[in-house]
């Protein structure tokens, strides 16, 4: 399986009660930057960069803008919209290689 | 609760735009000619919610009163924003009222600029702060900084001779060239032939505008044929724009224009840019530069072209200018000219 990699912005998810919108884009050589909105961010606003960085670190991408606008969604979810917010930014929606996500998506 | 979202056709369905219209008449909004998509959300047959898009800028939201407060805004402009991201817009803008900016800022909207009754807002990744500070790499220090903002389709002797002016009175000179793509000549070759044409000047620098100065975003009827009061109050948001974020960026304290004896938008941008402006920004509107008694303008030089009148295009363009035109890309453009005609 190729490298993932950040070709353009995407997005994925919605705005709905819990749900969780996620915008990435590039950040050539500048690691992972996550702006972070939510509604109960006081509450489980680490827990939510927690998920979103560890769903990152799985997918191998090191340097990403993300913008997060989160409604209340639960961990599964969060990790859901990273996986395919990263993949359409990747272009390779046709080709996700389900077997390697199911090896750390435990 | 889970409201339906179904396509309006509001250009083609009659019974479609009655309802469209009576929903938005309710929340004081207009209607609008210039969307190319209309979306309902529809709680079984009643329509309660209506957004539009054109391009990337949500227009024509509202939401029956009866269900604000609840998801059905989010949902409405959910889908409203994947549809925009997913044509590969990297940013999207939602005009709206005072009243209601907190339950866009809600959905992840920032304020860039108000004016009156009319707030403008952008969600991006890398939005307006982030061009704000590219721009601020480019600060040059000096006791009089000025702007220019042109559009430059294509570059002719006018605005040589604009920027020249400025250059003259000013210690430096910081042109933004319009970074879209809706004009005949393509961005970057405007912006680079820009740079061509002020080679002989060493106190001059070109910036892009991105969506942030006179854009399909900032100032649609820029573009579009508009009402008056409509044009009025989206040059006063551009010319706020440039005033409070823009200008302070580069310390800016001087905008030059070329006065546009044709344009209607034009000279209300003029118009609402002296009001705006105020004592902050000191506008200096010159006279255009003549030749023959005829004054240099883009606007000619693209009816000459498309008249293959080469010749007569010759002494409104700088050389640089002119080799561009007699290139390959320069007959595309002609062509492009001569179909619309």
């Amino acid at each position: 399986m190729d490298k993932l990699m950040i070709k353009k912005q995407a997005i994925a998810g919605t705005v709905e009660s819990s749900d969780v919108q996620i915008i990435i884009d590039q950040n050539p050589n500048k690691g992972i930057e996550i702006e972070l909105n939510s509604s109960v961010a006081k509450q489980f606003g680490r827990r939510i960069r927690e998920v979103i960085e560890e769903t990152l670190e799985n997918l191998e991408i090191h340097d990403a803008k993300l913008v997060v606008e989160d409604k209340g969604a639960l961990d599964c979810t969060i990790k859901a919209r990273t996986i395919a917010v990263v993949h359409r930014a990747a272009e390779t929606t046709k080709a996700i290689d389900w077997e390697a996500i199911e090896e750390w998506n435990v | 609760m889970d409201f339906q979202l179904k396509r309006l056709w509001v250009k083609k369905s009659k019974k479609d735009y009655q309802r469209w219209e009576k929903l938005l008449h309710h929340a004081g909004i207009r209607t609008e000619e210039n969307v190319q998509y209309t979306v309902g959300l529809f709680d079984g047959e009643k329509l309660i919610g209506t957004g539009s898009i054109a391009d990337n800028v949500l227009k024509c939201l509202a939401v029956c009163k009866d269900y604000t407060g609840g998801g059905a805004i989010n949902q409405l402009v959910s889908h409203l924003m994947n549809l925009v991201f997913e044509k590969g817009e990297t940013a999207c803008y939602v005009y709206t009222k005072p009243a209601a900016t907190l339950s866009f800022q809600h959905l992840g909207f920032k304020e860039i600029a108000r004016v009156e009754e009319l707030v403008f807002m952008e969600k991006a990744s890398f939005g307006f702060e982030s061009y704000l500070q590219a721009l601020s790499q480019s600060v040059v220090e000096g006791d009089r900084i000025a702007g220019i903002v042109m559009n430059a389709n294509p570059f002719t002797k006018g605005h040589q001779y604009l920027i020249e002016a400025a250059a003259k009175e000013n210690d430096w000179v910081h042109v933004f060239v319009l970074s879209e793509d809706i004009s005949v000549f393509p961005a970057t070759d405007r912006k680079n032939l820009v740079h061509k044409g002020i080679q002989h000047l060493d106190n001059v620098s070109i910036h892009d505008t991105k969506s942030y100065l006179v854009s399909s975003a900032t100032f649609p009827s820029y573009f579009l044929t508009e009402n008056s009061d409509v044009t009025q109050i989206q040059a006063k948001l551009d010319a706020t724009i440039f005033r409070d974020s823009i200008a302070p960026t580069l310390n800016i304290h001087f905008r030059y224009v070329g006065e546009e004896p044709y344009s209607e938008a034009t000279r209300i941008y003029n118009e609402a840019m002296t009001e705006v402006f105020d004592h902050h920004i000191q506008l200096t509107i010159l006279s255009r530069k003549e030749t023959d008694g005829e004054v240099i303008s883009a606007s000619r030089v693209r009816a000459l072209l498309a008249a293959n009148k080469l010749k007569e295009i010759k002494p409104l363009v700088p050389q640089t200018t002119f080799d561009y035109l007699k290139t390959q890309k320069g007959k595309e453009i002609q062509l492009k000219l001569q179909d619309k005609e």
